[in-house]
C-alpha cells in the first residue's frame, strides 16, 4: 500500500507551504496532491508557484497531481483551472465539470465526485479516469461493490485528518468575524487549522475551514488497512495539517510495513487528533463515532467509543 | 415571450390538484421510498397515486415531474431504474435525476425521453451542465443554491439547456450533493436516504433544571432553547455551536431563515431562468394552494405590468407559513 498526501485544506501563508512540502520531499509519501480544493481566493501564489512545488516533489520522485476546487460557480474559476490543466501533471476533479473541461488529461476522480455505486464508477473508468478517492460516507459494503465492478480502477481511501463534511457559497470563517464573502479580506489565513465548533455541551462536531465544514474529529483508518487492502485500496491518504503531518506519515509507513502493532499506531496517533478521532462512516455508523477494531471481531454494538 | 413556468410541489394527490387548481404550470413528486429527496413517513405516491396523478396534471394541461434523485447504492439501484420505468411509463413529462447510473440507465432504457439535473447533482457551472447533456442529453438543470442572479445570468449566455431555480422553502446553505453533515451526525445521508436530520433520530429533551428545550439528533446536542424562542427543524445546519477560535455561541452554520423570492422575481426573470421551483413536497395541502396562488399572482402582474407587485398581506402570509424562520434571498443578491 502507498501513502498519499491530498491536497492542504486550510490556507497557509507561501512560506509556510514552501517548508512543508520541502519536509514531503523526504517523506515516505509516493503521491502528493498540490492545488486549492476550497476557494478560488486562496490562488493568490498563482499557476508559477504551483508548477514550482510541483516541479521540486516530482524531482524528489513523487507522483504529483493537481488538485482542482470542489465548487466551481464562475467562468473565472473555470479559466484557472483550464490553465492548471496545461501544467504538465495529473489533474485530481472534485467537481464533474472538470471532467469536461480537462478532457484528455489524465484525471483522478477526488472524493468530492458523487460516485455512490459502481456502474457510476464504472462510466467514469470508461471516460479514462485512471483512480478514484472514494468520498468519506461511503461504508464498507458500498466501496466493495466498487471496488470488486471495476477492478481496473485505482483507488484511494482518506486515512487520517479532517474530513470534508460541505461546501457552501458562503464563507463560513468570514461570517464568524463578522464580514461576507465578497469582502473577506482573505481572514482564513488567519487559522491555519481552521476553526473547531463544539456542541452547546462541549462536544467538538465540526471545524469551520472558509467555504467548506470539516470534521472536528480526525478520521483515523489505521486499525482497517487489512480490510481496506481486502478491498483492493492501494492508495492511503493523510490530510495535511498545520502541525505533525511528517509523524502521522511515519506512523503510517509503520504500520503498512508491519512495525507497529495496531494498539500502538492508534496510541500514537490519538496524540495528533486532540479532538478525537472517528471510522464510523466506514462501518455503517455516523461519521463521528469510533468503531474500535480489537472490538469488532466481538461485535459492532460493544465497539463503539464516541469520545476516544 | 414565454412565461416563467411555476413548478410546484406535492407529497400527495390532495397537493397535487391543489397545486395544479391554484396555477402551477408543473408539478414535481416522487414515488413512496428512499429513491427520492422527501423520504419522510406518510409521504409521496403510491404506483396508483403516480398514475392519477399524472392523468389529473394532464388533464388540465399541466406537467408532471418525477423526482428519482437520490444516489442509490448497489442494493437500491434496480429499484431507482424501476421508478424511472414506471414513470415515463405512466406518462410522466421528466424525470429528475442526478445519478450517473441513474441518467446512464435512461438515456439506455428511455432515448428521448426527457431528463431534468436534479439540484443534487450539484451542476454550478457551464461545464459541468454541459457534461450531463453532452452524456445524458438532459434538457434541463436546477441549479443549486450557490449562485448569485449575476453568476445566472452569465451562465444563462452559456447553456442552451433550461435553467430552474428555487425561489421558495426551506434553504440549503451548502452545495446540494456534497453536503454529508446529516450523515456525519446521524449515519443516514442525505443523498443516498432522502432526508436530512430524519425525525427518526431526532430527541426533544425538556430541561426542567433551566426551563430550557434540547433538541438531540442522534445524541448530538443540535440546539437548546428557551421558552420564548421559537423551534426551527432541527437540521444540522441550523444548530447552535460553540466556535473556539471567536469565542461566540451561535448559528454558525446558518441563520434560522428560508428562501423567498417573491420580492426580487423580475430580476430572477431577468436573468434568463425558465422555470421557478417551489420547496416543501413535505408541506401540507394548504401550503402547496397558498404559496402557487400568490407565486402565480406575481408572474402574471409582472408580464402584465412589468411588476410582480402584490399586496403586502399575501407576502406576510406566506413567511407566516415558515414558523420561526426569517426570509432570506439566500446568496441571489450576493455571497
Amino acid at each position: 500500500m502507498k501513502i498519499t498526501l491530498g491536497p492542504i485544506p486550510f490556507l497557509w501563508d507561501e512560506d509556510k507551504i514552501l517548508s512543508f512540502y520541502k519536509e514531503i520531499a523526504t517523506s515516505p509519501v509516493s503521491v502528493v496532491y498540490i492545488g486549492d480544493v476550497i476557494c478560488s481566493k486562496r490562488f493568490i501564489p498563482g499557476i508559477d508557484a504551483i508548477e514550482t512545488i510541483g516541479r521540486m516533489l516530482l524531482d524528489a520522485g513523487k507522483e504529483v497531481v493537481i488538485s482542482t476546487l470542489g465548487l466551481i460557480t464562475t467562468r473565472e474559476e473555470l479559466d484557472f483551472i483550464e490553465a492548471l490543466c496545461r501544467l504538465p501533471f495529473t489533474i485530481e476533479a472534485n467537481n464533474i465539470g472538470v471532467l469536461n473541461t480537462c478532457s484528455g488529461k489524465e484525471i483522478i476522480g477526488g472524493p468530492h465526485l458523487a460516485i455512490y455505486n459502481a456502474p457510476t464508477a464504472k462510466f467514469l473508468a470508461d471516460l479514462g479516469i485512471q483512480r478514484i478517492v472514494f468520498m468519506p460516507e461511503l461504508n464498507k459494503p458500498a466501496i466493495e461493490s466498487i471496488s470488486l465492478s471495476v477492478p481496473s480502477l485505482e483507488k484511494e481511501i482518506i486515512v487520517f485528518g479532517n474530513l470534508p463534511l460541505a461546501f457552501s457559497w458562503r464563507c463560513y470563517t468570514a461570517r464568524a468575524i463578522g464580514l461576507s464573502k465578497a469582502n473577506c479580506a482573505i481572514v482564513c489565513k488567519k487559522y491555519p487549522e481552521g476553526m473547531p465548533l463544539e456542541t452547546m455541551d462541549g462536544m467538538p462536531l465540526f471545524n469551520i475551514n472558509g467555504t467548506q465544514l470539516m470534521s472536528a474529529k480526525k478520521v483515523c483508518m489505521v486499525g482497517s488497512l487489512d480490510s481496506l487492502e481486502a478491498l483492493g485500496i492501494e492508495y492511503l491518504r493523510i490530510i495535511p495539517q498545520a502541525r505533525n503531518t511528517s509523524d502521522v506519515i511515519g506512523i503510517f509507513n509503520k504500520a503498512i510495513e508491519g512495525v507497529l502493532s495496531y494498539p500502538e499506531t492508534r496510541e500514537a496517533l490519538k496524540r495528533y487528533a486532540p479532538e478525537g478521532m472517528s471510522n464510523g462512516w466506514f462501518y455503517g455508523q455516523a461519521g463521528w463515532e469510533y468503531v474500535d477494531n480489537e472490538s469488532i471481531k466481538t461485535g459492532p454494538e460493544q465497539a463503539t467509543q464516541h469520545y476516544i | 415571450m414565454r412565461k416563467i413556468e411555476i413548478c410546484a410541489p406535492a407529497g400527495n394527490l390532495p397537493s397535487l390538484k391543489a397545486a395544479v387548481d391554484s396555477g402551477a404550470d408543473a408539478v414535481y413528486m416522487g414515488f413512496s421510498g428512499d429513491t427520492n429527496l422527501r423520504n419522510f413517513p406518510a409521504l409521496n405516491f403510491t404506483e396508483d397515486e403516480v398514475y392519477k396523478a399524472i392523468q389529473y396534471a394532464h388533464s388540465k394541461d399541466k406537467k408532471v415531474f418525477i423526482t428519482v434523485n437520490s444516489y442509490p447504492q448497489e442494493r437500491e439501484l434496480p429499484l431507482a431504474y424501476g421508478v424511472a420505468d414506471k414513470a415515463y411509463h405512466f406518462g410522466a413529462d421528466a424525470v429528475i435525476a442526478s445519478d450517473i447510473a441513474v441518467l446512464s440507465y435512461i438515456k439506455k432504457n428511455h432515448p428521448g425521453k426527457r431528463v431534468h439535473l436534479s439540484v443534487q447533482a450539484s451542476a454550478s457551472n457551464v461545464q459541468a451542465i454541459e457534461f450531463y447533456r453532452r452524456h445524458f442529453g438532459i434538457k434541463r438543470v436546477v441549479l443549486p443554491r450557490v449562485l448569485t442572479i449575476d453568476e445566472i445570468r452569465a451562465l444563462r449566455k452559456e447553456t442552451d439547456v433550461e435553467i430552474e431555480v428555487f425561489a421558495l422553502g426551506l434553504l440549503c446553505i451548502n452545495s446540494e450533493g456534497q453536503c454529508f453533515l446529516s450523515s456525519y451526525i446521524t449515519r443516514e445521508s442525505i443523498n443516498t436516504y432522502g432526508a436530512c436530520s430524519h425525525p427518526k433520530f431526532i430527541d426533544f429533551v425538556q430541561d426542567d433544571h433551566d426551563d430550557s428545550l434540547k433538541i438531540f439528533s442522534n445524541g448530538v446536542l443540535l440546539n437548546k432553547y428557551s421558552p420564548a424562542e421559537e423551534v426551527a427543524y432541527p437540521t444540522p445546519c441550523k444548530g447552535k455551536y460553540y466556535n473556539r477560535a471567536t469565542g461566540q455561541l451561535n448559528n454558525a452554520i446558518q441563520d434560522p431563515e428560508s428562501l423567498n423570492v417573491l420580492e426580487i422575481l423580475p430580476e430572477i426573470i431577468h436573468a434568463g431562468v425558465d422555470s421557478i421551483k417551489i420547496e416543501g413536497r413535505q408541506r401540507s395541502r394548504t401550503y402547496v394552494e397558498q404559496v402557487v396562488r400568490t407565486f402565480r399572482e406575481a408572474v402574471d402582474n409582472y408580464y402584465k405590468s412589468g411588476s410582480c407587485k402584490i399586496d403586502r398581506s399575501k407576502v406576510q402570509n406566506i413567511q407566516s407559513l415558515f414558523e420561526g424562520l426569517a426570509p432570506s434571498y439566500g446568496c441571489y443578491k450576493g455571497k
